[in-house]
C-alpha cells in the first residue's frame, strides 16, 4: 500500500498551515456570500482555526460608479458592535479616519459598480485573528478598487484602503457574510476565498 | 513538504517581558521565507496623549541589545490623521501601534510581518509589516492601522527573532505569536 501523502520516508511531515475552507465564484448575481462553519470537525469546522485569511475579487450592481462590500460577523448587524480605523488614497491625496459605530461592520471593502467600465473589481485580503477566542475579534486588511474615470466625482477614479476591524464581541466566529452596501448583488465573476490559518502548539 | 507551515505558536498564559522564537535549527532554518502573525496586547497603563502599544523587533538575540544597525519607516492613520515617521541607526525595528493595552482588556492588536529571505548570509534583512489596533476610546491615541518596514542592517542569517513591548513591561495574558515558514 502507497503513503499517504503526509508520511514521506517514512517521516510524518506537516501539513499545510493555510488550509482552503471554501471557495465562491459567482457564476449568477447573489445577494450576499456566506461562509458557515460546518460544526463538524472537517476542514469546514471554524473552531480548529486561529486565524483567517479571506481573499476577496468583487463587485457590485448598484447603480453608480462605485460600492462597497461589507462583511458581517455572526449575522450581527448592529454598527456600534463594530470599531474601524482606516488608511486610504482616494483621488491624489492620503487619508484618515475611523470610527466607534461601522455601518460596514468587519470590512469596508470598496469596489466598482454598475456604470464602472465593464470587468473592472476589486481586490482585497483579510486577515481575521484568532477568531475562536475570548477576545474582541480584529483583523486587518487591504482593499484595492480602480478604474471607474467615466463620471462622478473627479477624484472618484479609485480607493485604496488599509484597515483595521473590530468586532466587539467575545464570541467565536462561526459565519462570515459579504453583502453590497448599497446595491443589491454582488455580480457573476466575483470570487471569496476563506482559509483557515493553524497554529502549532509547541511543548 | 508543505508551502506554508506553522513553526511555533506562543499563547501566553501569563504576562512575560519577551517573546522569543529560536529558529536556529530545524524546522525554524529550512524555510525560504518567514511570516510572524501576532494578536497581542501590552500592559501599558492608558494615559492622555498615550498610544497603542509598540512592538520591538531584535534579531539573533536573547535580550534586548543597543547595537544601532536597525532602521525602520512606517505610514499611519490614527482618527482623522495620516501621517509617517522613520527611524534610522535605531537599536531595534519599531512595529508601531501594533497591540492592545491595559485600557480595554478585550482590544488586542493585529500584525502580520514578512520576513523576508532570512536564511540568507550575504544580505541584509528586510522585513515589512501590516499591522493596527483599536481601543475602547475614539482618539488618536485609540485607534491606529498601518504598514511599516524595518532593516537589519546585519548580513547574518537570522536565527533568532526577539518580541519585546515598547511602552508596556509585559506582553499581557492571551496574547498570540505564530511564526509560519514559507518555502520557495
Amino acid at each position: 500500500m502507497a503513503d499517504p501523502a503526509y508520511i514521506v520516508d517514512g517521516v510524518l511531515t506537516d501539513g499545510e498551515a493555510w488550509v482552503g475552507i471554501a471557495h465562491a465564484s459567482l457564476s449568477l448575481p447573489a445577494a450576499v456570500c456566506t461562509f458557515t462553519s460546518t460544526n463538524d470537525g472537517q476542514t469546514g469546522d471554524f473552531s480548529q482555526y486561529m486565524d483567517f485569511v479571506l481573499v476577496y475579487y468583487g463587485r457590485t450592481d448598484r447603480v453608480s460608479t462605485s460600492d462597497a462590500m461589507k462583511v458581517t460577523v455572526n449575522n450581527d448587524t448592529t454598527n456600534g458592535n463594530y470599531s474601524m480605523q482606516r488608511l486610504y488614497g482616494y483621488g491624489g491625496a492620503a487619508s484618515a479616519n475611523a470610527t466607534t459605530s461601522h455601518g460596514y461592520h468587519f470590512g469596508e471593502l470598496e469596489c466598482p459598480a454598475a456604470n464602472s467600465p465593464a470587468n473592472v473589481f476589486a481586490a482585497g485580503v483579510i486577515h481575521c485573528f484568532d477568531v475562536n477566542s475570548g477576545k474582541y475579534k480584529s483583523n486587518v486588511l487591504t482593499s484595492a478598487s480602480d478604474g471607474w474615470n467615466t463620471g462622478g466625482n473627479a477624484a472618484d477614479n479609485g480607493w485604496v484602503h488599509l484597515q483595521e476591524n473590530t468586532w466587539k464581541s467575545q464570541a467565536p466566529i462561526t459565519e462570515l457574510d459579504i453583502t453590497p452596501a448599497y446595491g443589491t448583488n454582488l455580480v457573476a465573476g466575483s470570487k471569496f476565498d476563506l482559509f483557515g490559518i493553524l497554529p502549532r502548539m509547541v511543548a | 513538504m508543505a508551502v506554508i507551515e506553522a513553526i511555533q505558536t506562543t499563547y501566553l498564559e501569563a504576562d512575560v517581558a519577551t517573546v522569543e522564537f529560536d529558529i536556529s535549527s530545524s524546522p525554524g532554518n529550512t524555510y525560504e521565507h518567514l511570516q510572524l502573525r501576532m494578536n497581542a496586547a501590552t500592559d501599558s497603563t492608558y494615559a492622555s496623549g498615550v498610544y497603542r502599544d509598540f512592538c520591538k523587533v531584535f534579531f539573533n538575540t536573547s535580550t534586548a541589545t543597543t547595537n544601532s544597525d536597525y532602521a525602520w519607516h512606517a505610514m499611519y492613520g490614527r482618527a482623522s490623521t495620516a501621517s509617517a515617521s522613520k527611524g534610522a541607526s535605531q537599536h531595534y525595528i519599531y512595529i508601531p501601534h501594533c497591540a492592545g493595552t491595559s485600557r480595554g482588556v478585550a482590544y488586542f492588536g493585529t500584525t502580520v510581518v514578512d520576513i523576508l529571505d532570512y536564511r540568507n548570509g550575504s544580505k541584509n534583512t528586510t522585513t515589512s509589516s501590516l499591522n493596527g489596533s483599536l481601543g475602547p476610546g475614539t482618539g488618536s491615541g485609540e485607534l491606529s492601522v498601518g504598514f511599516s518596514s524595518g532593516l537589519w542592517d546585519n548580513v547574518a542569517a537570522v536565527t533568532k527573532v526577539l518580541l519585546v513591548p515598547d511602552l508596556g513591561s509585559n506582553w499581557r495574558r492571551g496574547s498570540e505569536f505564530t511564526l509560519y515558514g514559507i518555502q520557495e
